[in-house]
């Protein structure tokens, strides 16, 4: 695979994410993360994870994007007049924080690079070795993602089931 | 090729997970009765025939599920610790709810599903198992911190563990892919013999940092501490309890793995940013608490005040620091579960955790008052209490490792520490009460403070066979490296 295209889908995904960050309305923000996750996902097919993008792809563009789409658009948010960096009293700490990750980061990364190259190659991203390594030697965390999911129906039934009863919990609490 | 599973070695969790499927067709079956408390009285029973079951389970080591489930003596004493902890918090779930009767039988079932995550903490030899098992642990705590909707405190505490909780969460992803960048692999032993081999790397130390931020979250150490006091204030006492007691235990499971085994090379290099982390918590704990109104928010800064204690034995590196961290574990169990105890049946029958209310709380119940007198008394670390012996052990632990600096500014937060806690007990002993109507206190929770009373002395005076449980928990420890 040429190298242009990872040039290509690097860029689109950081200018992106720049937008996700930095556009004021609401709406772009939310659009901006879906062109982000469709770069990412270009790239993992670039590496041959096909799996990893495909899912990428269905789950976050597809399902939760959407989720954050209806949530905005039913929200209205774009009224809403949001703190700057400039109002925030942390700004400093935050600048300073973040300059501190960045710096490490990319001390760490360079090292990294010096240190290794990964085999692209050894990377198999197809379905059949996905799920024969999710069956066999990664069973425990596979099977045990079913709690996960269970407590978040439990979660998400009790907390709304609240809802509808707050005039006689009020008495109580 | 399928892996070959041992079943005994995850008997308990197999068990813990039968239980939990019965749970939810009991809750389907039997009719809805807000009187009869059929999944409390039924979840009591199970805990006990596991506690049982569990005591005859002490021999069982080795690993299974491709090297990812291990089963050693430090997981069979942070299991017993949590199944202990679990019987106080359901006896305090019982009371909580006996109030608020809808929506309990959910609770219960968070509550199992809760102690499924910290016995796969204890279990975890794989970076990808220990993340599903915090996550179980921690999304499990976050519904149970929001669960009381109509009020506000808690819907707050339970949005500001969530946001920080998934912060650290992605912490933790984001060092455990770069250790994984670095070594090839997400397993334990892997990246232990990785760590003997090589000298540290930016890289790697990047990785240890961000892998800290999200235990220290979940310890509650100083600067990862954000959330303790208002998560403490709002969420539900039985949840506060079990965040104090189970949620920190399964962060220092997490420590003492990684750094009495993976990273247990390079003492060195972590030792001393260990001890200087232990030093500013527990000052900030403890000087934080001294301004305090409210008991759970007192309790929340002595928390992390604690923290900063237990982060000595980390600190120290040393077979005496790590047996340190776990005795002073039971100790705490104890401790902070009899004060929680003390705080529910106060909570329900005022309606007010404020410490003004506890004025002359001697005068109305005199149980409650010797309990929370020796709580404070034994968290404060006076002999002969637990609290003495396990801060003796870990002082004993950082001067032979050489950090007397530490073990200065330690006995100086003491100090400091009995001063507030103290203050409790003359608002409870000494000042005249607000109110004169007696509090009764049912026969359940009286048979529990009472075990916690015995505890808490019978621990602090008969160290011996305790101290040895918890050194033995170390010394049999899965790739240990001490």
């Amino acid at each position: 695979m040429s190298p242009f295209f990872f040039y290509l889908f690097a860029a689109i995904l950081i200018f992106a994410s720049l937008s996700v960050v930095l556009a004021r309305n609401p709406l772009y923000n939310v659009l901006s993360l879906v062109v982000a996750i469709f770069a990412l996902s270009c790239l993992f097919v670039i590496l041959e994870a096909f799996f990893v993008g495909m899912i990428l792809l269905l789950v976050y563009a597809g399902a939760v994007l959407v989720f954050f789409l209806f949530v905005v658009m039913c929200l209205n948010l774009n009224s809403l007049t949001l703190t700057t960096a400039a109002q925030s009293r942390f700004r400093w700490l935050g600048a300073l924080a973040g300059l501190m990750f960045t710096s490490s980061f990319f001390l760490a990364f360079k090292s990294f690079i010096k240190a290794q190259t990964m085999d692209a190659s050894s990377i198999r991203g197809t379905i059949e070795a996905i799920g024969k390594i999710l069956f066999t030697d990664y069973l425990l965390p596979f099977e045990l993602t079913s709690l996960l999911l269970m407590i978040a129906i439990f979660g998400i039934v009790s907390l709304a089931q609240g809802a509808l009863s707050t005039g006689k919990d009020t008495d109580n609490s | 090729m399928f892996p070959v599973i041992d079943w005994s070695l995850v008997s308990l969790e197999v068990l813990i997970s039968i239980i939990l499927v019965s749970l939810v067709v009991v809750d389907i079956v039997l009719p809805k009765n807000a009187d009869k408390d059929w999944i409390g009285i039924f979840s009591f029973i199970a805990l006990a025939g596991l506690i049982i079951f569990w005591l005859t389970q002490g021999s069982l080591s080795g690993t299974t599920f491709s090297g990812m489930f291990v089963m050693d003596s430090l997981a069979w004493f942070f299991k017993t610790f949590f199944l202990i902890a679990m019987v106080f918090v359901f006896a305090m779930t019982q009371e909580f709810f006996k109030s608020l009767g809808e929506r309990r039988n959910e609770f219960y079932l968070l509550l199992w599903l809760a102690l499924i995550g910290m016995c796969l903490v204890a279990s975890s030899a794989d970076f990808l198992l220990l993340f599903i098992s915090i996550e179980i642990l921690t999304i499990s705590l976050y519904v149970m911190t929001a669960y009381l909707k109509s009020d506000a405190l808690s819907i707050e505490a339970g949005m500001k563990y969530l946001i920080l909780g998934a912060l650290a969460s992605g912490f933790f992803l984001y060092g455990i892919s770069f250790l994984y960048g670095t070594t090839h692999s997400t397993h334990f032993s892997v990246i232990q013999s990785y760590c003997q081999i090589h000298a540290m790397s930016p890289m790697t130390l990047f990785a240890l940092v961000l892998i800290f931020a999200a235990v220290g979250f979940k310890i509650a150490a100083v600067p990862f501490h954000m959330w303790v006091a208002d998560v403490y204030q709002g969420a539900p006492t039985p949840v506060t309890a079990l965040l104090s007691v189970g949620s920190k235990a399964a962060g220092f499971i997490i420590l003492i793995r990684l750094f009495f085994s993976i990273f247990g090379a390079w003492h060195a290099e972590w030792g001393l940013a260990l001890a200087i982390l232990s030093a500013i918590t527990m000052t900030y704990g403890n000087l934080v608490a001294m301004f305090q109104t409210n008991i759970k928010r007192l309790l929340g800064y002595s928390s992390i005040s604690h923290a900063g204690y237990l982060l000595m034995g980390a600190a120290a590196g040393t077979a005496l620091g790590a047996s340190g961290i776990n005795f002073y574990l039971l100790g705490y169990l104890f401790t902070n579960l009899a004060a929680f105890l003390v705080i529910i049946v106060f909570s329900i029958a005022t309606k007010s955790d404020e410490i003004a209310d506890y004025a002359g709380l001697s005068q109305r119940s005199s149980l409650l008052a010797c309990t929370m007198l020796l709580a404070l008394v034994s968290l404060a670390g006076m002999p002969p209490l637990v609290g003495f012996f396990g801060k003796f052990t870990l002082l004993m632990a950082v001067i032979k490792s050489g950090y007397i600096w530490l073990a200065l500014i330690a006995g100086v937060n003491i100090v400091i520490s009995l001063y507030y806690y103290l203050m409790v007990a003359k608002r409870i002993y000494v000042d005249p009460p607000r109110h004169t109507a007696k509090i009764i206190v049912p026969s359940k929770i009286r048979l529990l403070l009472v075990i916690a009373i015995l505890g808490i002395v019978i621990i602090g005076i008969f160290q011996g066979p305790f101290l040895d449980a918890a050194m033995a928990a170390v010394q049999g420890m899965y790739l240990s490296h001490l």
